[in-house]
């Protein structure tokens, strides 16, 4: 994880000392002290927005998403048995959620026909409105990344966002996911390969109707 | 490409610094030699950086707290519901334990009440009494004291007279 970067809003990932006081507000919180589990709201919310964000994509279904998300976490919290760490066990709910209403919403998976229309209309338009709130500060490159993403199976979506965006550690996936290393690297070589083939159908439509231009 | 499929794999571990450096000097031999394979390289390389770089959005103080606020009332109202925490993980569990509880003792009481017994002072005393005049264990002194224990006196006189004639006998 590159310190201070992808957590600029404060790295959840704590010390022992750190460990020692999440443990201390899990104990109030099932003790009935609704009040410290606020704490970890505020403590969470801007890596679970992000989160949320990237696999949603939708601004309209955060809102929903994060209180449901929370909801899990409180609900869940008398299974926590502190044995992994309180970030890596907060995400492994947040990773379940997300990608259960990914499956949910039945995600209309865009073919390789779509893709090329989508390459063609943003080579004419110079911008599309897949990801507006990404709009303002991402690069052309980076929007034709996220839309070659928007359609693939929420599982390869996922492990993207968790190791090349988020940029964690195998070990904390294996963690976050309850899942194999074999199983991690076998799905991030496979999604990877997915990616590249629809972000480069996208990238080539694109630029060949600039070439004609 | 598909022949270098050994070769993708490594590309990935070494995108994520994974890989042990014998292999690393292998593959990097490899990527030198073969276009089709540096380009995949390339690709790779070039999509995990721009996902790397992806911005974080910046937290919104209004929309914050407007979340934080509502998250915390549903979390609330989930407490003190029903179906609160302890209602699901104690209070449920111990109504549904302490009932079962009182199944079973309800049940070994029944089966034990209706279960025929050996014979008992205080299940049949009479036969006792009797039995035991018969086989000759008692000494009439015993067989007196069985009587004002478990007999009214009036009953015992009525009752041995009506139903035996020896016993009667033997207790005089």
């Amino acid at each position: 994880m590159k310190a201070g970067g992808k957590y600029s809003g404060g790295d959840p990932r704590l010390s022992d000392t750190g460990q020692a006081e999440e443990a201390a507000l899990v104990k109030s919180i099932l003790a009935g002290n609704t009040d410290s589990f606020e704490i970890i709201v505020r403590r969470y919310h801007p890596k679970l927005t992000n989160l949320a964000r990237r696999h949603l994509h939708r601004e309209d279904e955060l809102d929903d998403a994060l209180q449901d998300i929370f909801l899990r976490i409180y609900t869940s919290l008398p299974r926590f048995q502190g044995r992994s760490n309180l970030y890596t066990w907060i995400y492994s709910i947040a990773v379940n959620y997300l990608i259960d209403r990914l499956r949910k919403r039945r995600l209309r998976k865009i073919s390789d026909y779509e893709l090329q229309e989508t390459g063609r209309q943003l080579a004419t338009d110079g911008k599309r409105d897949v990801n507006p709130e990404y709009a303002f500060e991402m690069s052309e490159e980076m929007n034709l990344l996220w839309l070659a993403m928007d359609g693939m199976d929420p599982l390869f979506k996922n492990i993207l966002i968790l190791r090349d965006v988020e940029d964690f550690t195998y070990e904390e996936i294996v963690e976050i996911l309850g899942v194999g290393m074999g199983t991690v690297k076998s799905r991030l070589f496979r999604a990877r390969a997915e990616l590249k083939r629809r972000y480069l159908a996208l990238h080539k439509v694109g630029g060949e109707k600039t070439e004609r231009r | 490409m598909k022949a270098h499929g050994k070769y993708l794999r490594l590309i990935n571990l070494k995108l994520d610094g994974k890989l042990a450096k014998d292999k690393l000097d292998i593959l990097d031999a490899h990527l030198h030699e073969c276009k089709a394979c540096h380009e995949e390289y390339e690709h790779l390389r070039t999509i995990r950086g721009n996902l790397l770089a992806s911005p974080e959005m910046p937290a919104d103080p209004v929309t914050t707290e407007r979340r934080t606020a509502a998250i915390m009332a549903a979390v609330k109202k989930r407490a003190s519901s029903k179906r609160s925490l302890y209602w699901q993980f104690a209070l449920r569990p111990a109504l549904v334990l302490g009932s079962l509880l009182i199944i079973l003792m309800i049940s070994f009481a029944v089966v034990h009440e209706n279960e025929p017994t050996g014979p008992t002072l205080f299940s049949n005393p009479q036969d006792i009494l009797i039995d035991s005049i018969l086989v000759d264990t008692l000494n009439d002194h015993e067989v007196a004291g069985l009587f004002d224990a478990y007999y009214e006196p009036v009953e015992v006189v009525a009752e041995t007279k009506v139903n035996s004639g020896f016993v009667e006998e033997r207790i005089k």
